[in-house]
């Protein structure tokens, strides 16, 4: 499975590059287009077209005029094959400046959506970054940053930090709540570890920009995993008559406490936080727990050679995760939204999500939730 | 003396003034740098000094020039027309049409229009445009982009006769005025940007019958073809897009020849006979006598293609029969036209490719920083592909002495690239990126240079863009030429100071030129913005509109 999901990831990688694209337009321009559209694409505009105005969301027109010719422009369809007018298209896209480095913020442990392997990022948000930044014709930077908060509302703050700091434009893994996004909840905030960081003490507060989210890319859901295959969980109440493994204080460990006013008490094992509760499972120290399908995912990519199934019973309570980015950066939100739209759409993140190895599951309206209630724990 | 004759005619019936075209002759060719009245050759006279002994226009009255018509080109490409006039009739020429117009009331006689299929534009590397027209004995005379040459009734605008000169599609395009010599009209052809090889051709102007054709790269078994490696000849450029001057008493036409192709000179090791050369030849056959290469092997598109003025001087106390060129690779060069001797060659502006010119071989000493491009390294370069001075001609003064000219202060990155050749694609075989503008100094200049130090005794700075108008001097201590962002402007050929400017709606790269009728001086010049500038990446271009028009200027009453 692991070598499986490196081979994916490499594949995905291996993908053109849209730094290279923008050279071989740039060398195609020179040879084609700079006689009249001028060095660098800079001309006057006065007596040909200035292709630096050419909008960004008709390629369509510019493979159209190109290929065919338009006005004074003789046509270039028997000159230029597709590929070359696709990079000419890199090239003008970019209008004529090479593309700056999309930089994405990616939470080092956070698997299997961001982690960190032999050095470099992997994880499902590493290839939903890919496709943004190829969206964009922009090369890709991937940037892991240490969080000590895991999941906790302070990830808003740091991630904030980060963004607001230049460090990266868009991050991965962002539970979408109301209460996290807009104006920050407060004024100033320290960045976590990152590459290039200095020293903690030496870390200074970063003056916090208001947050805007993209459309949700992956739902975080909570699923029954079981030892034994021909266990059958439909719903909770099939755990009936099972040891069921709980940790305490967690979301997944109050569902199965909460559920039906204690319907599962009395087969409930009781762990503490620092317990790896899917290795007591391993273990047989229970028969099934309910626990965040990312957690399950983790554990197998850390522990390939397990048994641990997962059950039909997905608990009905999500979060979307999203994007985020400062509400500033119109440009690159958009084409993050663009981009999950039409992944989202063609059925490509539930592709890419398989061949990683993740439990995905697509999210579910409204994109950016009200603020998480216990109430929501109890639902069916 | 017949022009004045007609003068009076002229204001009431400018229709029959044509039938006074008929008259005129060779002579009248050989004679337009004195005769003042009409202008009969792009250059002003076959010495192509663009200089006029009308002064009734001088330093003391230019403030009082006033615009008298303008006429509407209607075309938004770059204008370099130089207009030609004869008895009280303009001829001027864009890319897409030929005009007769009034001289007087700028009202127009007569317009013919071409069209082109649109794969033309594909081989026109440097702007949409023409550069004036050729006249002799009732007919016109004009190259097109799609590479033929007609012959127009100067009376009517009648077609009267057209010749291919070669496939265009091969890359070819032509923009030059043609020259007319001992009997022969004569052409150049564009194309160095396109792995082609560069030709002149002589033509019958009666009938347009082909006479001779000169290749501009030895081949085969031409003298010379041993300075080529392999075929590289056939794909070897030195295109010839300007117009050639003509000294009649040695019957002897001077035309420049452009730069080598690909512009890697790696892969074309050898010096390159005769890329960026001028060659002297024979009008009747086309056959030279003498060459003189300016740059040898060429690494940096300098074109030698404006071939500069024929001036008769005294060179260290002797008279000579000279030929003097602001060379694009930044040495302005004075050669003895009778026999293509180096007598001077200096620097006239900034110049690091070449530490400076052997006098005794003739030969540029490459820098070293040109031994560390030709090694694959990436530098800067001055002069910049635009030169030292680019397309646009100088005058002569020869009351001073100097020559006047729009010069060009910047550089550009250059490192080699391995060339691929496809028709109808730029085959460069470099990493184009434009030119580099000074910090903190001007870009160009209006330059008055001793032609044998190359020294400017003065310069004026343009502020923000450079010109690449021509000029034009006259025996009334003037210089005219044109601004990039549109001003018609008059300075002291003795300082430099700007004496009158008058704002012509668009950007000048035109060629200006001044004549007399009924006794009164007038001074005219097309406006229109656009070629190779408008190419090079400068986005302040982009406040200056396009629309090609012409002016005429005269003193106010």
């Amino acid at each position: 499975m692991r070598l499986a999901a490196a081979f994916v990831a490499a594949t995905l990688f291996a993908a053109r590059a849209p730094a290279s694209d923008f050279e071989s337009g740039r060398l195609q321009f020179q040879r084609t287009c700079a006689p009249c559209h001028g060095q660098n694409m800079v001309n006057s505009g006065t007596t040909v077209y200035d292709l630096r105005k050419f909008p960004l969301d008709q390629p369509e027109r510019f493979y159209r005029s190109v290929a065919g010719g338009k006005g004074n422009m003789p046509a270039f369809g028997n000159a230029l094959d597709g590929e070359q007018i696709h990079v000419l298209w890199a090239y003008v896209r970019a209008r004529g400046v090479p593309p700056s480095p999309l930089k994405v913020c990616l939470a080092e442990g956070n698997p299997p959506l961001s982690y960190k392997e032999n050095g470099a990022a992997r994880g499902f948000d590493t290839a939903v970054a890919k496709a943004i930044a190829e969206a964009a014709g922009r090369p890709l930077e991937l940037v892991l940053f240490e969080s000590k908060y895991e999941m906790d509302k302070t990830l808003a703050h740091e991630v904030n930090a980060l963004l607001s700091m230049g460090v990266c434009e868009l991050a991965s893994g962002f539970p979408l709540f109301e209460s996290d996004l807009g104006a920050p909840g407060r004024a100033t905030a320290r960045p976590p570890d990152y590459p290039g960081a200095p020293p903690p003490p030496k870390r200074a507060f970063v003056t916090l920009g208001r947050l805007a989210a993209t459309r949700p890319y992956y739902a975080a859901a909570m699923g029954v995993i079981t030892r034994d295959p021909a266990m059958k969980v439909e719903f909770l109440a099939d755990l009936q008559g099972y040891r069921v493994g709980a940790v305490t204080g967690m979301m997944a460990g109050s569902a199965l406490e909460l559920y039906r006013n204690g319907l599962l008490q009395k087969g409930i094992v009781t762990l503490s936080q620092q317990e790896d509760l899917l290795a007591a499972l391993d273990a047989g120290r229970f028969d099934a727990t309910l626990t965040p399908l990312a957690r399950f995912d983790a554990y197998r990519l850390r522990n390939p050679g397990t048994h641990l199934v997962r059950a039909k019973f997905v608990h009905p309570l999500r979060i979307n995760l999203g994007f985020v980015a400062l509400e500033n950066s119109a440009d690159t939100l958009a084409v993050a939204n663009r981009e999950i739209e039409r992944a989202l759409a063609s059925g490509e993140l539930a592709k890419w999500a398989e061949e990683l190895g993740v439990s995905w599951i697509a999210p579910q309206p409204p994109d950016v939730q009200p603020a998480f209630t216990m109430g929501s724990l109890r639902a069916e | 003396m017949r022009s004045k004759a007609i003068a009076f005619l002229l204001a009431t019936t400018p229709a029959m003034l044509a039938g006074s075209v008929q008259a005129q002759s060779f002579d009248d060719l050989k004679n337009d740098y004195r005769s003042g009245g009409n202008i009969l050759t792009y250059g002003m006279g076959y010495n192509n000094q663009r200089y006029s002994a009308l002064k009734s226009i001088n330093k003391k009255n230019v403030a009082n020039l006033v615009p008298v018509w303008n006429y509407s080109l209607n075309n938004p490409q770059g204008q370099e027309s130089q207009p030609i006039i004869y008895d009280g009739v303009m001829y001027v020429t864009t890319h897409t049409s030929t005009v007769a117009i009034d001289a007087l009331t700028g009202k127009q006689l007569w317009k013919h229009e071409i069209e082109y299929a649109p794969d033309v534009f594909k081989m026109a590397c440097c702007g949409l445009l023409n550069r004036g027209a050729a006249i002799l004995n009732g007919k016109l005379y004009r190259t097109t982009l799609d590479s033929h040459v007609l012959a127009l009734d100067a009376k009517t605008g009648k077609l009267l006769w057209k010749v291919e000169v070669i496939d265009y599609k091969l890359g070819h395009a032509m923009t030059g005025a043609p020259l007319i010599a001992n009997g022969v009209l004569m052409t150049g052809i564009a194309g160095g940007e396109y792995g082609t090889r560069g030709f002149i051709d002589g033509w019958d102007p009666e009938t347009g019958k082909h006479l001779w054709r000169t290749y501009t790269t030895a081949a085969g078994t031409d003298k010379g073809a041993d300075t080529w490696p392999g075929d590289t000849a056939q794909k070897g450029g030195a295109p010839t897009w300007l117009t050639g001057a003509y000294d009649p008493d040695l019957d002897l036409v001077y035309w420049g020849t452009g730069n080598g192709g690909p512009w890697n000179a790696e892969v074309r090791k050898g010096d390159n006979l005769y890329i960026c050369s001028v060659l002297a030849f024979r009008p009747k056959t086309g056959e030279i006598v003498w060459y003189y290469q300016f740059s040898p092997n060429d690494p940096y598109d300098y074109d030698s293609t404006d071939v500069g003025m024929l001036v008769d001087m005294k060179v260290g106390g002797a008279n000579r029969k000279v030929l003097m060129q602001a060379n694009r690779n930044g040495f302005f060069y004075v050669l003895d036209r009778t026999n293509g001797k180096l007598l001077a060659a200096n620097a006239y502006t900034k110049v690091t490719w070449a530490d400076r010119v052997d006098l005794k071989t003739g030969r540029p000493v490459e820098s070293a920083a040109t031994q560390r491009i030709r090694a694959g390294s990436d530098e800067q370069i001055y002069p910049s592909i635009i030169g030292g001075k680019n397309w646009n001609p100088m005058s002569w003064n020869p009351a001073t002495g100097l020559a006047y000219g729009n010069t060009f202060n910047m550089s550009w990155p250059y490192k080699l690239a391995k060339p691929e050749y496809k028709q109808g694609e730029w085959y460069l075989g470099i990493d184009f990126r434009g030119v580099t503008m000074p910090k903190d100094e001007p870009t160009g200049y209006l330059s008055a240079i001793d032609p044998m130090t190359g020294k400017a005794k003065w310069q004026a700075a343009w502020p923000g863009l450079p010109s690449m108008a021509g000029t034009l001097s006259t025996a009334g201590g003037l210089v005219f030429t044109g601004a990039a962002t549109g001003e018609f402007l008059a300075f002291d050929a003795n300082n430099g100071k700007k004496l009158w400017q008058f704002q012509t709606g668009s950007g000048i790269i035109g060629l200006p030129v001044t004549w007399e009728k009924g006794g009164k001086q007038y001074v005219s010049v097309v406006s229109g913005a656009g070629g190779v500038w408008a190419l090079l990446g400068d986005a302040r271009y982009s406040s200056v509109p396009a629309g090609g028009s012409v002016w005429t200027f005269a003193l106010h009453k």
